[in-house]
């Protein structure tokens, strides 16, 4: 009897403490993590890279479309590159070209509308200042913007980016 | 306890070889070979007694008593390490209990903290959802008119505001209900998207991406225009009400 109660003891001991450190480490992993990713700070990031990205992606004159549209590329995923791609080539790039068409977009709000470790939607009022060579004075133009945004190798960038 | 123990071992061996020599001798020699035999057993008893009495001299242990000093001395030779044993060993059980003890209530404590941390996080996620839902509905409300009860529209969203904001709207909705009577122009709104800017416990700035769709009377197709709000919410007496609304031009 002794020896039973002599031996239970330690397997007892040995099985809580396995028991708390399994739920600590699991807690941890699975629950602290994925929250410490959307706190505020993480927020701040995905605000960042949204309206970074809005701006690169509406701004471009025709003395600059190529550096304009390599830092675009650089902020987007590789989905919505080759969208981009398209729109860049066949829409964007001639009509800057032939009307001389510069933007310079700016941002006006965002804040963070889903965030997810490793998505986010951010949405983005952006104002944009339009002139072309027919239009010399500028035309400021507002609009809402859905970004959403992926985490790729740490860092987001554009999945998607619609008119809200 | 070494020492006393082998002077003490060596005379409890002579004595029984002389006795054990003594006897055999008798079953087969002659007399006087007994009576040397004799003799010299006495002569190995005595050095025998000679050789215990220097053996307890030389003992510091008050115990004289050769038998119980050498059970003793076997006994305590027996039980010391034992003794060191159970020493030891509960030493090392108790450290480990002790310390398993201590690794639990460290996970233990760690893990609350975590707990904790995640309930704040997940009241914090629960609150901008529902200051986001309060803020698209309160927009939906505030575009959605029907020149048929346009003053019930208003009054009910004159209910969902609070503040300086209910007073500025209230001074302004006979106007704009007159003016909606008359025009006959019905509106409806929809929010696209709804993202919270920054909060508090009790308030809330939320921006808005709305779509307005109002109706003329001879027109078929409504037009429509989007809009861009940053809308204050309040708590006020447990309802999250509008607090202020301003338009992003």
């Amino acid at each position: 009897m002794r020896r039973c109660v002599a031996r239970w003891r330690p397997i007892l001991l040995t099985i809580l403490v396995v028991a708390a450190l399994a739920f600590g480490a699991g807690y941890f992993y699975f629950v602290y993590r994925p929250d410490l990713q959307t706190d505020d700070a993480a927020a701040h990031q995905a605000i960042k890279a949204a309206s970074d990205g809005a701006v690169a992606l509406l701004s471009y004159s025709p003395e600059t479309l190529d550096r304009d549209f390599a830092n675009a590329k650089s902020r987007l995923t590789d989905d919505y590159l080759a969208y981009y791609q398209r729109f860049a080539d066949q829409i964007v790039g001639p009509s800057t070209q032939r009307a001389h068409v510069t933007t310079t977009a700016t941002v006006v709000k965002a804040a963070v509308s889903e965030l997810h470790p490793n998505s986010a939607v951010v949405l983005v009022f952006v104002k944009e200042k339009t002139t072309s060579k027919e239009k010399p004075e500028p035309v400021v133009t507002s609009s809402s913007l859905r970004v959403t945004l992926t985490k790729v190798n740490g860092s987001w960038l554009i999945e998607k980016f619609d008119a809200a | 306890m070494p020492p006393r123990e082998l002077p003490a071992k060596a005379l409890d061996d002579n004595p029984r070889v002389g006795v054990h020599s003594a006897q055999t001798s008798t079953s087969v020699a002659e007399a006087d070979e007994l009576a040397q035999a004799e003799a010299r057993a006495e002569a190995a008893r005595a050095r025998a007694i000679r050789l215990r009495q220097q053996a307890e001299a030389a003992s510091s242990d008050p115990d004289g008593e050769r038998d119980v000093s050498v059970a003793f001395a076997e006994g305590e030779a027996e039980s010391a390490p034992s003794r060191r044993r159970r020493l030891r060993l509960p030493g090392r059980k108790a450290m480990a209990a002790a310390a398993a003890v201590v690794v639990i209530c460290a996970s233990l404590a760690a893990s609350g903290y975590l707990v904790r941390h995640h309930r704040n996080v997940a009241q914090q996620r629960q609150r901008t959802a529902e200051f986001a839902t309060a803020a698209r509905k309160a927009v939906v409300m505030m575009m959605s008119i029907d020149p048929s009860k346009a003053r019930d529209d208003m009054q009910r969203f004159a209910d969902d505001t609070t503040g300086l904001f209910k007073a500025g709207f209230l001074l302004g909705a006979e106007e704009a209900v007159k003016a909606i009577e008359q025009s006959k122009v019905s509106s409806k709104g929809t929010v696209q998207a709804a993202a919270v800017d920054s909060m508090t416990e009790d308030s809330a700035v939320v921006l808005v991406a709305a779509k307005s769709e109002f109706t003329k009377p001879g027109q078929a197709k409504p037009e429509s225009r989007s809009l861009r709000l940053v809308v204050s919410l309040k708590r006020d007496s447990g309802q999250l009400r509008v607090s202020r609304v301003e338009f992003v031009p």
